[in-house]
């Protein structure tokens, strides 16, 4: 539904998305995933036709979007990370207007517009203006007024963006559906448990290329199959550490990083054992046991090089 | 082209405008306010402010009956006398005309008394601009003046015998013959000299100031409304909703044609109500030609609101664009003398001013109004205004452009 192949697209000579490549398929709910500055919505843009490419192709539901951007515009929505909405005019006729826009008129944009508020739990405050909306309700409405006209393919350029928990799943709740019924969705955040929760697929991306591609599981794997195992353990018996190690899976030898022994092993979970009865050998206790299993958010960690609260 | 598509843009742009009833204030009420304002303040247009003034110059040289004559003049409600001892050159006189400072002007000679005194007829020059409804008033009230002055005069050589002595022809009293004669020359000769028709076209033809403080103001604000709203572009830029029209439809000529539309009918609307208001407040007759009237509206119209939009593609910040608003809200009003008539401003600032539009459009309000001109006459401005209203809106639409791909 959506392919991007050796995407390339430049401020000036700051390069903004390098050479960045993934599939959608139809159907699809496919996170991008990366920090802020990351090129999402630069490659959002791309894809919606707002801004030229500078290089490599993008297809989005069998049209190119630099040969035919009109095939490509009828088949979109959009939903852009700004609340892109009329705040002086009421939801309905934010609603309405936008569905103008489609060729709608008449009791059919009417319709349209009751059930779109009526999907967006809007219905009661249909006549408010947006301004007196709650920062959850507009984003709602925003979502809503990329829908207007029944799209293919729906982007959403983090839609969760400074709303409440509460506020966050109801839309969380609202894109699933809209994703049961047909919906191939491009979805960006920063918010690694959204990706996690919410999407098939995720692209991560960092510095305008794809650090990493995947379902979870295979996200997980590309980071290998290692557990981490740290402990305090006397100085003087860290050669002896040393020359043991090896048989119980480590991989490297083990390191001494601030004060604690660092012991990299294929299966933390058969290699303790093995430790502890090691310890009890030499009378040693063990302190300060941590074990660490590979998540996505040491790999986003390690591919962003970045710290997650930076980012929201 | 697409007309729904259109329509769509310039519903809700309106709708939003009406959506804030502060619009009120600046589409409507202020234009009225300083209409009827700066009206009152120039209501004649002579600087002096409130009421048109004569001035006399030479009063020393007078004789007690000339002195008598500019005090009662100096009782008239229509206008003030300053009566000056001091001589006066002509040159002066027209200085005062042409400035607007003074609607007449009398320099009594110097010789006044003596002349009255040997028997001759002493002179006295009268300074008006005949185009100005002021001046008109003050030459009636001298002229009315000047002739109680000779009536009184022959009636006091006809009864006094030593009038009569100093003068053969009367040497018997009531000769019906003498009477005539005198009654032919009167004991002043008064020189007029008028003002105004010599440059006739250059001069002010518009009698109160309200016959140029109503179409200017509904100028001004017009053209002000449509550059302080090119905020609204670029805030649509910022939050979006511009990439959302964008998304929704192809045609870059149909989003230009569809904020250009928004403006031009929200201008013809607010321009018509002021117009309209005016007419019936103040009575203001906008002369003999609607098809004129109608020509010079919707070009303005048209230019202000390719302004607007032209200002909001150039400007980068809604700050940017409000500041840039005011410098050209304010300045090409001042500059096309919608603030002043351009005819009180040297030469060369008159021929910039009617360079521009808002010159171009107040020069044939002038023109209507106070001449009672027609398309024909008013033809080149309304070209000007035509050539700045395609200029600017193909600038607006060239930039339009970089916002699609
Ligand atoms: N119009 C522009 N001109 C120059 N540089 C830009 C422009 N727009 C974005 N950039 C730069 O391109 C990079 C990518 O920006 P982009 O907005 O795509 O990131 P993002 O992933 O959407 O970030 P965020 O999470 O903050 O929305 C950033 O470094 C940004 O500073
Ligand atoms: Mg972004």
């Amino acid at each position: 539904m959506i392919s991007v192949q050796d995407l390339v697209k430049k401020y000036g000579s700051f390069v903004a998305v390098d050479h960045l490549s993934f599939e959608v398929e139809r159907g699809e709910l496919f996170g991008l995933l990366g920090p802020n500055g990351a090129g999402k919505t630069t490659t959002i843009s791309v894809l919606s036709t707002l801004l030229p490419a500078d290089g490599g192709t993008v297809v989005v539901a069998g049209c190119d979007v630099g040969r035919d951007p009109g095939g490509v515009r009828r088949r979109i929505g959009m939903v852009p990370q700004e609340i892109a909405l009329y705040e002086d005019l009421s939801a309905r006729d934010n609603l309405r207007f936008w569905g103008q826009l489609y060729g709608l008129s008449g009791s059919s944009l009417h319709t349209r517009v009751d059930e779109l508020l009526e999907a967006v739990e809007l219905t009661e405050h249909g006549r408010q203006r947006v301004s007196r909306f709650s920062g959850g309700m507009k984003r709602r409405l925003n979502l809503a007024a990329g829908l207007m006209h029944g799209p293919e393919v729906l982007f959403l350029d983090e839609p969760t963006v400074g709303i409440d928990a509460q506020a966050r799943s109801k839309i969380l709740d609202l894109i699933r559906r809209l994703n049961d019924d047909g919906l191939t969705v491009l979805y960006t955040t920063h918010y690694l448990e959204e990706a996690e929760q919410l999407c098939d697929r995720i692209g991560v991306i960092d510095q305008g290329r794809l650090a990493a591609l995947g379902d979870k599981d295979e996200l997980i794997r590309q980071i290998g199959d290692e557990d981490t195992i740290r402990f305090v353990l006397p100085p003087e018996a860290f050669d002896d550490l040393v020359a043991a190690a090896a048989a119980w899976g480590a991989i490297g030898d083990p390191e001494i990083r601030r004060g604690r022994v660092v012991l990299r092993v294929v299966d933390g979970g058969r290699a303790l054992p093995q430790l502890q009865a090691w310890l009890e050998a030499r009378d040693l206790p063990l302190a300060h046991l941590e074990i660490e299993r590979p998540n996505l958010e040491n790999l986003y960690l390690n591919l962003t090089g970045r710290a997650l609260r930076e980012t929201t | 082209m697409n007309p729904r598509f259109i329509g769509a843009i310039v519903a809700m742009r309106l709708r939003r405008i009406a959506a804030d009833r502060g619009n009120v204030i600046w589409l409507l009420v202020m234009p009225l306010v300083f209409t009827f304002m700066m009206g009152e303040l120039m209501g004649d247009w002579s600087a002096s402010g409130a009421k048109p003034t004569l001035v006399v110059y030479g009063m020393r040289g007078a004789d007690p009956a000339f002195s008598a004559m500019v005090d009662r003049l100096g009782t008239s409600d229509d206008f003030r006398v300053v009566a000056r001892d001091t001589t006066a050159a002509p040159a002066r006189a027209r200085r005062l005309l042409e400035g607007k400072y003074v609607s007449g002007a009398l320099i009594i000679a110097e010789d006044y008394a003596d002349s009255v005194a040997a028997g001759q007829r002493p002179r006295v020059q009268f300074f008006y601009d005949s185009d100005r409804r002021s001046s008109q008033g003050v030459r009636r009230a001298v002229d009315r003046e000047l002739a109680r002055l000779a009536t009184r005069t022959a009636a006091e050589r006809l009864v006094d015998p030593a009038a009569a002595d100093s003068d053969p022809a009367l040497a018997s009293a009531f000769d019906d013959s003498a009477y005539a004669r005198l009654y032919e020359e009167p004991r002043v000769r008064l020189e007029t000299e008028v003002r105004g028709r010599s440059r006739g076209a250059d001069l002010l033809v518009l009698d109160d100031a309200r016959e140029h403080s109503a179409p200017s103001y509904t100028l001004m604000f017009i053209l002000m409304f449509m550059l302080m709203s090119a905020k609204d572009l670029v805030l649509e830029r910022q939050n979006r909703t511009l990439d959302r029209l964008r998304i929704a439809h192809p045609s870059t000529g149909d989003l230009v044609l569809g904020f250009f539309l928004s403006g031009f009918v929200l201008g013809l609307v607010q321009g018509g109500l002021l117009l309209l208001i005016n007419s019936l407040w103040t009575g203001i007759d906008y002369g003999d030609s609607p098809a004129a009237l109608v020509l010079v509206m919707v070009l303005f119209v048209a230019m202000s609101s390719a302004a607007g939009l032209l200002l909001g593609t150039l400007a980068t910040s809604g700050g940017q664009a409000d500041g840039l608003g005011m410098v050209f809200g304010l300045g090409l009003p001042a500059l096309g003398g919608l603030w002043w008539p351009l005819e009180v401003t040297p030469e060369f600032m008159q021929e910039f001013g009617r360079a521009l539009p808002t010159g171009q459009a107040i020069t044939v309000f002038h023109d209507l109004i106070g001449r009672g001109h027609g398309v024909a006459e008013v033809a080149p401005m309304l070209w000007g205004l035509g050539f700045w209203a395609v200029l600017l809106l193909v600038l607006a639409a060239l930039r339009f452009r970089r916002y699609s791909v």
